[in-house]
């Protein structure tokens, strides 16, 4: 089984950058605006769950919205996943486009260092996606040569990543904390590419290249609170604000043949404070009602380098609900029929986007979401099917509304390592 | 179950990587600060700049003079070596020797002479990249020749004292080596006549029957006598004699810029340009060629572009090339002295034009630069 997980990772880390690769094309207009659309992962059962994970305990998941839950493991934990997103975009001049992408989700390990008291969490995930592309058309007055038809193609991709590794510990019956490093990286690319009906003109494609970089810390600490059938978490987690420093360059042209226009440059983004609370009740290993709250205050945040929308009005303080319910009709009986043990689930959440092209308007993400648990013949391993619908913006002030159906399969691999054969 | 969830798994990752697509949605929300723009630059410096032409190996020979008004008095004179066989045997006796000049081009008075004598060339001469001002050594006068019509054939028949002296040479196998061509000097003409090589022959006659060499070298020397005397605000460029034009813009603003394209242009006043005493021809120059001169002299220009003569009386340079060099210039890739209006080296010719210079309001030389910003 060690060999299978050790697969699995490799070929989900494969794969994952071959997404990255090529999933760069057709995503929401939203994610041109700041450092990109902010996603977070942290388990395939609290994305079911509309997101509500901070206090979420399980044998099945690592939970990365709260590292204080990495405590209880009994479990080596490898996940990895991919979501598939289909957006149907429809902009206030009546435009519509139907747009669909793809991302990898998480690459995530738990390790049981002593089992249900303390728990190493590591995790590589999208802290941010750039994912958009836009074509639009015009003509140039140029005088004496006349009007100049010209099409500009406008594309982002790349974005930040990052890399979490931590612990959780069990302090007594009821407590829990926990606190990781996360170590926040990587590229936003926009480009731009002019070209022209006349064959006497050159094709101009500028790429500007934000290279960031950051590191911070989370903790987060949850209390349980059980009876014979019933259990109440109430948890609470953070990041620390962080500065993102880094580079920009500017290059016109294709691939080797890059000019580097003008000097390189260099700046910061402050990215804020990010807090979150969270209960969750389970009872008799059937039911399982989670909810959260996030706050983040995005509009103290700043950056020395420019990028759309990152603007004083333009920037908004976040704040996110959401909560769901999961339903295993055969609770932990393992003997039960397959449909019977699998975890249905549906949630919801409330979102508005940290960053709006419109200033002082929050733009709201509504969604329902829901999945199924699915368990497999190897105890500890499940695939957990997600979905979400939901909308994004209006069409107000000439902004956006999206209309998005993401799907994602996660697979969740546990096993037990470091078992001391005993001989005879 | 396994096997079912690797492959939805997999299923799904692949579906993920596919796209759709380009869309237009959100067009509303990107403004018009990305669209490409136009900016003009005007010329800082446009005047005129000696330059010897290059005459050699061009498919035309020019012979005369003329004393413009205009551009002043320009004096030429063509040189054409041939290449052949005699048909004949050697002992065959030569009894005539004709040089069959075809014109086709025209400069000055038409009602005055054209007058030149007939000289051999004595020394070997590379007609490769003969630069206008290049003296070759010629003999004494063969022959004089006095033109007074405007035939396109002008046969001039070598006098027999010469026949009998380059008999051999005629004959020879190496005829190509061991005769170096005839030089056409001018002799007071009043106008200038441009010879076609293709169609210049050399006939020698035997008693075999007539042999016609052809012609394998060609140059034209050209020398000015006088300056021209261009009308205020106007700049005289003159093919062949000089001057070309140096030209540059102010471009500091332009740094770095990433572009679409370049348009040059120059506004000519064509009815200046031919405004001349009745009978007298000066051909327009219909083309120019834009060069790029390295502060190296050693260094060769680089040809930036080339323009025709427009309806609007404009010659407007533009296309890839153009773009890309001045592209390469705004990112400091390439360096330049100064920019240079010649003529191209195809023909030789007397052409001229006049081209309003700098604080001319509109008709002043510009750049536009077709930027994305």
């Amino acid at each position: 089984m060690r060999k299978y997980c050790s697969c699995a990772i490799l070929t989900a880390l494969i794969l994952a950058n071959n997404i990255q690769a090529q999933g760069q094309d057709d995503g929401s207009f939203y994610s041109r605006y700041g450092i990109g659309e902010l996603s977070s992962f942290a388990s395939s059962q609290s994305q079911s769950l509309g997101g509500a994970g901070t206090a979420l305990f399980s044998y099945d998941y690592m939970n990365f919205s709260n590292p204080a839950t990495w405590s209880r493991q009994t479990l080596v934990r490898v996940a990895a996943g991919a979501q598939f997103n289909r957006i149907h975009a429809q902009d206030a001049g009546g435009r519509n486009e139907r747009l669909i992408h793809g991302n990898f989700n998480a690459l995530q390990i738990g390790v049981p260092l002593l089992s249900t008291r303390l728990g190493l969490g590591a995790s590589y995930e999208p802290y941010s996606q750039i994912n958009y592309e836009v074509s639009s058309t015009g003509t140039l007055d140029a005088g004496v040569e006349g009007e100049l038809p010209y099409q500009i193609h406008h594309e982002g991709s790349g974005g930040l990543r990052q890399a979490r590794i931590g612990l959780g510990l069990r302090l007594s019956r009821w407590a829990s904390i926990g606190a990781s490093g996360d170590f926040i990286f990587g590229i936003i690319r926009e480009g731009r590419r002019t070209t022209f009906a006349s064959s006497d003109l050159l094709e101009t494609r500028l790429v500007r290249s934000t290279r960031l970089s950051g590191f911070t810390s989370s903790a987060g600490v949850a209390l349980s609170f059980s009876g014979e059938e019933y259990e109440i978490s109430v948890a609470a987690s953070g990041s620390l604000p962080v500065t993102l420093t880094g580079t920009r360059a500017l290059t016109l042209g294709e691939s080797l043949d890059l000019d580097t226009l003008g000097v390189t440059t260099r700046g910061n983004v402050k990215v804020p404070l990010r807090v979150r609370g969270g209960l969750s009740f389970r009872y008799q290993n059937r039911w399982l009602l989670s909810a959260e709250v996030r706050q983040e205050p995005w509009s103290s945040a700043s950056s020395t380098l420019p990028f759309a929308g990152f603007k004083p009005n333009n920037l908004r303080d976040r704040m996110r609900y959401g909560g769901g319910v999961e339903f295993i009709p055969a609770g932990a009986a393992l003997q039960a029929s397959y449909l019977r043990r699998v975890a249905y689930r549906i949630g919801f959440y409330r979102d508005n986007l940290y960053v709006s092209p419109a200033p002082g308007m929050d733009i709201a993400v509504n969604a329902i979401t829901g999945g199924f648990g699915l368990p497999t013949l190897f105890f500890g391993t499940k695939v957990d099917i997600t979905f979400e619908v939901g909308t994004r913006g209006s069409t107000d002030q000439n902004l956006i509304r999206d209309r998005f159906i993401g799907v994602s399969a996660t697979l969740n691999v546990g096993e037990r390592w470091f078992v001391k054969r005993r001989l005879g | 179950m396994r096997p079912i969830c690797c492959y939805l798994l997999l299923s799904l990752l692949i579906v993920a990587a596919c796209t759709d697509p380009t869309s237009d949605v959100g067009l509303d929300l990107l403004g018009e600060s990305t669209n490409p723009r136009t900016k003009t630059a005007l010329s800082k410096s446009f005047s005129s700049s000696s330059l010897v032409d290059i005459t050699g190996a061009a498919p035309r020979v020019l012979v005369g003079a003329a004393d413009d008004p205009l551009t002043g008095q320009v004096e030429a004179s063509g040189f054409l070596d041939f290449a052949g066989q005699f048909s004949g045997a050697s002992s065959d006796a030569i009894s005539e020797v004709q040089l069959r000049l075809a014109r086709n081009y025209d400069f000055g008075d038409t009602t005055g002479v054209l007058q030149f004598s007939l000289h051999q060339v004595l020394t070997e001469w590379d007609q490769s990249g003969l630069k206008a001002d290049t003296v070759l050594t010629i003999g004494p006068e063969i022959i004089n020749v006095n033109v007074t019509t405007r035939d396109t054939l002008i046969t001039i028949d070598l006098p027999t004292a010469w026949i009998d002296a380059n008999e051999d040479v005629l004959r020879s196998d190496n005829f190509g080596s061991e005769f170096y061509g005839f030089a056409l000097v001018d002799n007071d003409s009043e106008q200038v006549a441009g010879f076609n090589s293709v169609s210049t022959t050399l006939v020698v006659t035997s008693t075999a029957g007539p042999t016609t060499f052809i012609v394998s070298s060609t140059y034209t020397k050209i020398e000015r006598k006088t300056e021209p005397d261009p009308p205020n605000d106007l700049v005289l460029f003159q093919d062949g004699a000089g001057p070309a034009i140096a030209l540059d813009f102010d471009l500091e603003d332009f740094s770095n810029l990433p572009i679409n394209g370049a348009v040059l242009t120059f506004s000519a006043n064509t009815v200046a340009s031919q405004n001349a005493p009745p009978n007298f021809v000066r051909p327009l120059s219909r083309r120019l060629q834009l060069v790029a001169v390295a502060s190296d002299e050693e260094a060769p220009a680089i040809l930036v572009g080339e323009a025709d003569l427009n309806e609007d009386g404009k010659y407007r340079f533009s296309g890839q090339d153009l773009s890309i060099f001045f592209q390469s210039v705004f990112f400091g890739s390439l360096e330049y002295e100064y920019l240079e209006l010649r003529a191209p080296v195809i023909n030789n010719a007397l052409n001229t034009v006049l081209l309003y210079g700098t604080n001319t309001g509109d008709m002043s030389p510009r750049a536009t630069i077709i930027a994305s910003p």
